[in-house]
């Protein structure tokens, strides 16, 4: 009988033939389009089958089965709920994550006067090109600013080498880019990051190993020590927060396709695709590393640039890339604001941008800390 | 192996030999090693063993050679990187404590004054226009941009669409019922489209007898820096440098003291740089700023009234006019007139903003589905030491319209009495 409580280290997804565990075989079991049967018993009687070649000396029975299915989903890995086929109950592994509610943060949060977040996108770490220096400032100017949460839309990881992106990005193993993502993502005290998965880069992660990123990043975030990363969908999710008692629902999304030579369209034709009665009041979109705000069929809509830089391969493409994102402060209009009717909410946007690393070489703006040189001058005279 | 079953040669024999050790895994790379076969034969012979009841499994765990193993362990490490530090004090405002410089305007466009469909009424001071600058002078700006189309000028089609057709009184109205707001000022650049088809007809500098027609009313809140486009220098510390019309005795003497002007004559752009005069330059003039002495670190702003089509995608417009510069041309800002939209892009580094407008759909509009985005801009940059911009913020200030003027489709027989 094996123990709940004993876990070992299993990675799904890793060579095949590096662990004999069962709950392995289980997985790629699961991962075979070709196997039909897939109930508790058909999975039992292949399991007992293995287990005799390597000679364990001992059945699978069909508790364990449901033991270690029960494990699977914990961990992350996308089983859904079983499908009936002829009256019996079978288990599969899919690749699309299923929908979650909108993430409402807490009322706790919300100062009367107004509320201001940030909201960026294509950060992409595990890319040689990513622009780790322009992130950590970014979050170190919404630090100051006292934003306390910014609105990532998709694209958190670089994603999976293609033939197009070969030289480009650093590893092609998910847990490694998410290892990485945990340690060198910028971690401000009072700042929460609020991510959703898009479907390319770290979606593709999750079309080839069925395992879901965005839980995944976030329980490694947590196993080392960090909770400030929290998912909150794929694709596209509402997050609803409060504004002087008003409720102001914004949308993150994440487009696909390549960028058109309009810069706006992709936008506009996502709004103008919004049902009626459903529409947000801010639109966020992330995916087309282009800056640009402006207000559309009575949505406020942002696109939220990008954290890298132009790569030989978006050269090729013909695709450019604003560095930076945006500041938000969404509050109600003021007394004297009178012509705001119709509006729930007004938006004001402040655009950070950044230029590429030669220009802040060139002009001498790295430092070699954060702090202003008088301050770290008064305490050197201080000690 | 009994007598009946059939004699094992080579690499089956030596396969056979080995495995019946008391080993169960065997590693695939010993073995091809040892017998020196490739993989693939020494599959098909462990395959043909196995039918015959060896025991053992193989296990093709992968090995690196030494050579690679360093690589190998350097990949498996995810490590914490360095970091450059990029200075963020030079983000944040001085007032904040930072090194950058904050400057506040507003910006607003096309507010066709003189047409039906200009949004607002003059005696009751109300319309989005009035409770803009009203809004600027509680927030503490002191400076609009306006991107041209003040007035509606007059062409066969819009004859019947305007409350005078002459110039004179076109502009009487204008200067009587533009918005003035104790402390604010509005700097105009005129289009060639609507008080430039005066120009283009009948040679009237249409921005010169703007700036006549505000003097003589005593507007002196109104200042006229060019036509089609003219550019203004934002200086940190300094704030907005730009040429004008009928500049005053007080602002010359200013623009001398800051070291901005080269001299006093150097404000009549007929006067050559030789110091020859020629009246014959018939141009409405941009001032530009050609004769200014602008500081390296100073960003540009081009105010400017554009032409041509609107087009579905807002973006595109402005694409198209930031491409079209020169290389080394480029502003760091432009505003941008005409198309009676309102958006805020970044393009190649320029942050362009189309300004909106404050007429609702005139009747051509309509017909040519081009939508209106009414309302106007309150604009606010971040200047660093070197003169870049590094933060933009661009509040959109809308304007719901529902019929504030009268929509055709509601029109009735008592419409009007």
């Amino acid at each position: 009988m094996v123990d709940s409580n004993s876990q070992t280290d299993y990675k799904p997804g890793r060579s095949k033939t590096r662990q004999k565990e069962l709950k392995e075989e289980l997985y790629f079991i699961l991962r075979n389009k070709s196997i039909k049967k897939r109930t508790v018993h058909d999975l039992s009687d292949r399991l007992t089958k293995i287990a005799d070649e390597y000679e364990l000396g001992r059945p699978v029975p069909p508790q364990e089965i449901e033991l270690y299915l029960t494990q699977m989903k914990e961990e992350g890995i996308n089983i859904p709920e079983p499908y009936m086929d002829k009256r019996k109950v079978n288990f599969r592994l899919q690749a699309t994550p299923t929908s979650r509610n909108p993430h409402e943060l807490e009322r706790k949060d919300f100062p009367k006067s107004g509320f201001k977040f940030a909201a960026i996108s294509n950060t992409e770490l595990g890319n040689y090109y990513a622009r780790d220096d322009a992130l950590l400032a970014f979050y170190r100017y919404c630090e100051h600013a006292g934003v306390r949460t910014v609105l990532h839309c998709g694209d958190i990881l670089a994603g999976p080498r293609t033939k197009h992106t070969m030289e480009e990005i650093e590893t092609d193993d998910p847990w490694d880019q998410t290892d990485m993502l945990v340690k060198n993502y910028p971690q401000i005290d009072g700042i929460k990051t609020l991510f959703i998965t898009a479907p390319d880069c770290e979606g593709k992660f999750i079309d080839k190993h069925k395992t879901m990123m965005g839980p995944l990043i976030q329980k490694t975030a947590k196993e080392a020590g960090r909770d400030d990363l929290i998912y909150v969908g794929h694709k596209s999710n509402d997050v609803i927060f409060d504004v002087d008692g008003t409720e102001c629902i914004v949308t993150m999304a994440h487009t696909t396709g390549k960028v058109p030579y309009a810069r706006s369209y992709p936008a506009q034709k996502m709004v103008q695709s919004l049902q009626g009665g459903k529409k947000p009041h801010l639109l966020i979109l992330g995916h087309l590393m282009q800056l640009e705000d402006y207000l559309d069929r009575e949505v406020w809509v942002v696109q939220a640039g990008g954290f890298k830089d132009q790569t030989p391969s978006m050269v090729a493409d013909r695709q450019h890339a604003d560095v930076g994102g945006y500041m938000i402060e969404m509050r109600k209009p003021r007394d004297y604001e009178e012509h705001f009717y119709d509006q729930d909410f007004a938006m004001i946007p402040s655009r950070v941008t950044f230029f590429n690393r030669e220009w802040y070489e060139k002009h001498g703006v790295y430092r070699r800390s954060h702090r202003r040189p008088e301050v770290t001058k008064s305490r050197r005279k201080a000690k | 192996m009994s007598d009946n079953e059939p004699k094992l040669e080579g690499l089956d024999e030596s396969l056979w030999n080995r495995m019946s050790s008391d080993d169960r895994v065997y590693s695939l790379d010993e073995l091809c090693n040892e017998f020196d076969c490739s993989p693939k034969e020494l599959k098909k012979s462990y395959k043909r063993l196995k039918n015959l009841g060896a025991t053992g499994t193989l296990s093709n765990k992968r090995k690196i050679p030494e050579a690679f193993k360093e690589e190998f362990e350097q990949m498996q490490k995810v490590s914490k990187k360095r970091t450059r530090n990029i200075d963020v004090y030079s983000f944040i405002p001085e007032s904040q404590g930072g090194t950058g410089h904050q400057m506040r305007f507003g910006a607003t466009s096309d507010s066709h004054m003189v047409s039906h469909h200009h949004v607002g009424n003059a005696k009751k001071q109300e319309g989005p226009l009035w409770n803009f600058y009203r809004m600027c002078a509680r927030e503490g700006i002191d400076t609009v941009f306006h991107g041209g189309n003040y007035i509606d000028g007059a062409c066969r089609f819009n004859k019947f669409e305007v409350r005078a057709t002459g110039v004179t009184e076109q502009f009487d109205i204008f200067v009587n019922e533009y918005p003035y707001v104790p402390g604010v000022k509005t700097v105009f650049i005129s289009g060639d489209d609507h008080e430039g088809w005066w120009w283009k007809r009948d040679g009237l500098d249409v921005a010169e007898y703007g700036a006549l027609k505000a003097n003589a009313a005593g507007r002196d809140d109104m200042e006229f820096i060019g036509y089609i486009e003219a550019d203004i220098a934002i200086i940190p510390g300094v704030g907005f440098v730009y040429n004008k019309y009928l500049p005053s005795e007080e602002e010359k003497k200013t623009l001398l003291e800051q070291n901005l002007l080269r001299s006093d004559d150097d404000l009549d752009p007929r006067k050559h740089k030789d110091g020859t005069y020629d009246p014959s330059i018939f141009y409405p003039k941009s001032k530009g700023l050609g004769d200014l002495v602008i500081p390296k670190n100073a960003a540009i702003m081009r105010l400017m009234h554009a032409g041509g089509g609107t087009s579905y995608a807002k973006s595109l417009r402005s694409q198209k006019i930031v491409e079209v510069q020169e290389a080394g041309e480029k502003p760091q800002i432009m505003l941008i007139g005409h198309y009676h939209k309102a958006v805020s892009d970044l393009i190649r580094n320029v942050h362009t903003v189309q300004l909106g407008t404050t007429e609702d759909q005139s009747s051509f509009m309509r017909k040519k589905t081009i939508p209106a985005d009414l309302g106007s801009y309150i604009l606010e940059i971040n200047q660093d030491e070197v003169g870049a911009i590094n933060v933009f913020s661009s509040r959109f200030i809308p304007y719901v319209n529902r019929g504030y003027n009268q929509r055709l489709q509601n029109w009735t027989l008592n419409s009007g009495q």
